[in-house]
């Protein structure tokens, strides 16, 4: 089984992204979390294969919270939710260590084949999405 | 008459025999001879032949030649003969021989040995014998030199007299005191009187007319008598040429030959007398128009002294002549103290060049007022060419100056304005710069604020409506999964949860569009705008707000003072949300013909007591203040720590357009 920690402020986003990747089967979402301060304290305990963590939320954004979960858990492989596609976004969010950016539209049918990828030590970025220097 | 005789004794030892002197007894010769000697007169006795040859001569004609005897015996009358005279002496000598005369006596010159001329008296007659034939003849020779010299001094003397007497410049009559008889005039008596010589010499002065009368006659001789001469008496006296004229005359007593006569000079002064008179004349001219003239007159020596002050300068420094001149003033003592050394300087560089100068300065008069004038100053020269006094002319320019002071004043007054005109301009300009200014603060400010409630447009959409149809996409994802294996257990909850995101979605919708522009307030107003708003803020944030719509409807307003209102009540409303702990707000909304006031107050915690908030507040309340001044209104914050902060806000209305009232809504 992948281990997925969630995190995203809005609930019912929150709530169908997890339904979605429990039902592919292999994977099982051992964390949620609102934000991420919520987030890193959830993978300090947890220690999951993946993060999935949503760019954008308040109290402490997918940022900096992908560059802490990785400083206390640097196995964990981490996924950025986004509603961006531009390349800006997604330049700070590989330079935080993150390893895959889906976007949030594409995420109801990318999402569990970008876990699995990653989870495989592969990389996955949505198509569509601007890559600097991957 | 016989007066020649025959010398004897030593002339007797010549025989020659041209000599005819032996036909005389011894006796009658040395008897003559005799007596001539006895006599010691210096008297030259000379015997010479018919031709005029020397025969004998005695020692004193010797002497008086200076000749030896023998010398002289060897020449003749031609020899020793000036040549002017030798002529007639011969001449009269041959008559003599002749017979034609018994004798003759001439006056001649003689030349002595030395060359010296001696004049001397000859006198000469001729012996002859018993029949008559002359045998020689006998001279006679006085030495008057002496004599003739003496005579030609006189005979000069005369001349010379005569000569000045003729020459005088001016008129001379000798008359006898007698009875007034001319006996001579001169030259220029000929010339001034018109009368010859040949006229008046035996006629009288007074039937002349050249004395007035007899009675001036008697009087001025008398005086003559008296004192031997009379000096400088002024005459009229008739010319026969020229009329009447005046002469200045003297009279002398004087001698001549004995006999005492009068001389008279006459001066003709008539052209002098003339133009003294016109002097006096002009001097009495002159006097009167210094005293009549309006303009000050003053004569000041070279010291400044004032020699002559005219009336008209008495009256303009209100003092007296006698006070001015007499107490010896001098002009420095009325000028003003300002002025005296400019008036020095030039004053003294006319004494020293004799250059006119012409200055206005200031006099003080004897009441101490002052007297503007402009003087001109001219020197007057003495006969050694340097100037001894001068002449100033004052005329009084007081008022001029005056009136020149007044149109300093204006000009001053005039410049003082303009520089408080070009102060104001400067304000006026100041605060025209400070305006468009602070109007670019204001569009950079109005920039700022379009981008913020961009921003915050877009977070919203992004943070809500973006999250909410995310969460609708997912949960229609999962149903249509669930429905493509069989599951059905769970689609009903997930399609309720769908429906209601769905609502959310219209709603926030909607609310993001009436943060964008309230539709109705275009449609209703402001009064309608803020009642919706305020029950929405109640809902959302739980805080109470007092507003009342009034009724009637309150008519409608500028569209931008409407949409400006609005905004300051939303700011001011979400700060009481914010950062007030506020329990409840009051919103008011009053309006009259020239203004309207929107009052919006809080009981919460003051501004003071905002530390945490006072940065994003501050910000909020100067977007209020700056909305505010954009219409030209105001906004004041009152607030007291923990009483609450009340805002007023007063903007006016613009000046209101016949048609331009309360529109009805357009739906």
């Amino acid at each position: 089984m992948i281990t997925v920690l969630l995190a995203d402020d809005h609930v019912m986003v929150r709530d169908g992204l997890r339904h979605i990747l429990e039902a592919a089967g292999d994977i099982q979402v051992i964390a949620l979390a609102a934000n991420g301060k919520e987030a890193v304290a959830q993978a300090l305990t947890q220690c999951p294969d993946i993060a999935v963590i949503d760019i954008s939320m308040p109290v402490m954004d997918g940022i900096e919270a992908t560059r802490q979960i990785l400083a206390v858990c640097p196995h964990t492989r981490i996924l950025t939710l986004s509603m961006y596609q531009m390349g800006d976004y997604v330049q700070r969010a590989v330079q935080a260590g993150a390893v895959g950016y889906v976007l949030k539209d594409e995420a109801g049918n990318e999402l569990v084949e970008a876990v699995r990828r990653l989870h495989a030590g592969q990389r996955y970025f949505s198509p569509g999405v601007v890559q600097f220097g991957s | 008459m016989e007066k020649a005789y025959k010398a004897q004794g030593n002339l007797g030892e010549k025989k020659l025999p041209t000599d005819k002197r032996a036909s005389l007894s011894t006796s009658q010769l040395n008897a003559k001879h005799q007596q001539i000697i006895n006599q010691h007169l210096p008297i030259g006795i000379i015997e010479t032949s018919l031709e005029g040859k020397y025969l004998d001569a005695n020692e004193e004609f010797c002497l008086m030649l200076g000749y030896e005897k023998a010398e002289l015996l060897q020449r003749g009358i031609q020899d020793v003969t000036h040549e002017e005279d030798y002529q007639a002496d011969i001449q009269l000598h041959s008559q003599l021989v002749a017979g034609e005369i018994p004798y003759y006596k001439i006056e001649k010159r003689f030349e002595c040995k030395d060359g010296q001329i001696i004049w001397a008296e000859l006198t000469r007659s001729v012996i002859r014998d018993a029949s008559g034939n002359a045998l020689y003849t006998v001279g006679i020779v006085l030495d008057i030199t002496e004599r003739h010299l003496a005579e030609d001094a006189l005979r000069e003397s005369e001349r010379k007299f005569s000569l000045i007497f003729d020459k005088l410049p001016f008129a001379a009559t000798l008359t006898k005191p007698q009875d007034g008889l001319i006996l001579d005039v001169n030259e220029t008596f000929e010339k001034i009187f018109g009368y010859s010589k040949q006229e008046v010499i035996g006629k009288t002065l007074l039937e002349l007319g050249l004395i007035p009368d007899a009675e001036t006659r008697e009087r001025i001789l008398a005086e003559l008598l008296e004192r031997g001469s009379v000096r400088g008496i002024e005459l009229e006296l008739l010319t026969k040429s020229n009329g009447t004229r005046i002469f200045l005359t003297n009279m002398d007593l004087v001698e001549i030959q004995g006999a005492t006569y009068i001389l008279q000079t006459d001066q003709d002064i008539t052209e002098r007398k003339q133009v003294l008179e016109a002097l006096h004349e002009s001097e009495e001219r002159f006097r009167a128009i210094l005293s009549q003239a309006t303009a000050g007159i003053v004569r000041k020596g070279t010291d400044g002294t004032l020699l002559f002050v005219n009336d008209a300068f008495c009256r303009m420094v209100g003092y007296t002549f006698s006070e001015l001149v007499s107490e010896g003033k001098t002009c420095w003592d009325l000028t003003h103290p300002d002025d005296v050394e400019e008036n020095k300087r030039l004053f003294d560089q006319m004494i020293r060049e004799g250059i006119p100068f012409q200055l206005e300065r200031r006099l003080i008069r004897r009441n101490g007022s002052i007297l503007w004038t402009n003087v001109s100053v001219s020197p007057v020269l003495g006969v050694a060419g340097y100037p001894v006094s001068s002449v100033g002319v004052e005329v009084d320019i007081t008022s001029r100056k005056q009136a020149e002071e007044s149109l300093r004043q204006l000009n001053l007054e005039l410049e003082r304005r303009v520089e408080e005109r070009t102060a104001e301009l400067k304000a006026m300009n100041e605060a025209l710069q400070k305006s468009r200014r602070r109007l670019q603060v204001l569009s950079q400010r109005l920039v700022q604020v379009q981008e913020d409630e961009r921003r915050s447009l877009a977070r919203e959409l992004h943070d809500r409506v973006g999250q909410s149809l995310i969460a609708l996409n997912l949960n229609l994802t999962i149903v249509q999964g669930e429905i493509s294996r069989g599951y059905t257990e769970q689609l009903g909850t997930r399609l309720s949860d769908s429906i209601q995101l769905a609502r959310e979605v219209i709603v926030l919708v909607r609310d993001v569009m009436s943060n964008l522009r309230p539709t109705n307030l275009d449609d209703y107003g402001l009064e309608s705008a803020l009642q919706t708003y305020v029950s929405e803020f109640q809902t959302r944030y739980g805080i109470p707000v007092h507003f009342e719509k009034r009724t009637p409807p309150m008519s409608r307003l500028d569209n931008n003072i409407e949409i400006t209102l609005l905004r300051i009540s939303q700011e001011a409303l979400m700060n009481i949300a914010r950062h007030a702990q506020a329990s409840q707000a009051k919103l008011s909304l009053q309006v009259d013909e020239k203004q309207v006031y929107l009052t919006i107050e809080d009981d919460g915690i003051g501004i003071q007591g905002q530390e945490g908030a006072k940065r994003s507040r501050s910000h909020g309340l100067k977007i209020m203040q700056e909305r505010a001044e954009a219409l030209e209104g105001t906004l004041h914050i009152r607030s007291t720590s923990g009483q609450g902060t009340k805002i007023e806000v007063v903007i006016p209305l613009p000046a209101r357009e016949p048609d331009a009232i309360s529109q009805e809504p357009s739906l």
